[in-house]
């Protein structure tokens, strides 16, 4: 039998907001120096990622990684 | 109506024609384009500035019925240019810019840092391994067997003291057992692993985990984290565990640490 792994389309939408919310390069640095117009926006994330736990436990589960592939 | 750069991955220059020709679409099925500046490129599509911009961004993020389709949209973009790419920094959700010359001058203005980052990535996946525990399987110990054949023949008072004695003693050895686990684990997969992190928990999250890692992986080894994985949950210390493998991902985690 060998260890099947689940694909991070079949992730849970929180582990899915964790990874790419949470993690990922910030690149905030850029908003603040804004030389050449550089303008980036940028979240405060925590409110999401408690929001989005309490909509996992209200639906049981849901998985958030289901967009089709193209 | 105004549109927005969104930012998912920078890659290097040489990958801005397989970024074109792999005809991904982003978050708002934008077809998503390369900006090159000199050795970096970065992955983007256009986003309306009536949804992107600052406020109502901001707004949109509180409605998880709006971000969860965008979230695995920008995952399905990162994902796809993992497949493609040997290299990949892939960004968080929701870096945004006024055009293209703002993504320049992001790749300019960080190109240092980005291509030691690159680097660093260059043939590697990231996987996440979660340890929880099997809620299913009573706890025994030798402890707890003689705990319990004392209340069973105990008078009632007693008994109930015991019984809260047999509480304690169950949590203690959860406890050492869910040390002892993720000990063995970090171990485990540190011999597949380039690099190990230790995750924070998410707290409350539906499926309680006893542990979970980030770890970095060059590709031609998965299997390798597969077979670690599987010893691990026959392992002794794996009784009463499951141990969950996630990925490949792109590096959301190692692409951000310093």
């Amino acid at each position: 039998v060998s260890v099947q792994p689940l694909a991070p389309a079949d992730a849970s939408l929180l582990e899915l907001v964790d990874r790419l919310l949470n993690k990922g390069v910030v690149l905030i640095g850029e908003a603040t120096i804004s030389v050449a117009g550089v303008d980036l926006i940028y979240l405060g994330l925590n409110l999401v990622l408690s929001s989005v736990d309490a909509l996992e436990r209200s639906t049981g589960g849901s998985s958030g990684g289901g967009a089709p592939r193209t | 109506v105004t549109d927005l750069r969104y930012l998912y991955a920078i890659a290097g220059a040489e990958n801005a024609r397989a970024i074109a020709e792999g005809e991904l679409r982003g978050v708002e099925g934008g077809r998503v384009t390369a900006v090159v500046e000199a050795a970096l490129s970065g992955a983007t599509s256009a986003v309306p500035a009536s949804d992107y911009d600052e406020a109502p961004l901001n707004e949109h993020l509180r409605d998880l019925d709006w971000l969860a389709p965008r979230a695995a949209a920008h995952q399905e973009v990162n994902g796809r240019l993992h497949e493609l790419l040997d290299a990949v920094v892939p960004v968080s959700f929701g870096a945004i810019y006024r055009d293209d010359d703002g993504v320049r001058a992001l790749l300019r203005s960080r190109a240092g840092e980005l291509a030691e980052r690159l680097a660093s990535l260059r043939g590697r996946s990231e996987w996440i391994v979660s340890i929880e525990r099997d809620a299913g399987r009573p706890s025994e110990s030798d402890a707890l067997g003689a705990l319990e054949r004392e209340i069973a023949g105990a008078p009632p008072g007693r008994a109930f003291l015991l019984g809260k004695r047999r509480e304690e003693v169950v949590r203690d050895e959860r406890r050492d057992r869910d040390a002892t686990i993720a000990a063995v684990a970090e171990a485990a997969v540190g011999t597949i692993a380039e690099r190990v992190y230790r995750e924070p928990l998410i707290e409350g999250a539906e499926t309680p985990a006893v542990a979970r890692f980030s770890v970095l992986v060059p590709r031609d080894r998965q299997p390798d984290l597969a077979s670690a994985v599987r010893e691990l949950e026959r392992s002794r210390d794996g009784g009463g565990y499951r141990v969950r493998l996630s990925g490949p991902w792109p590096a959301y985690r190692f692409g951000g640490l310093e």
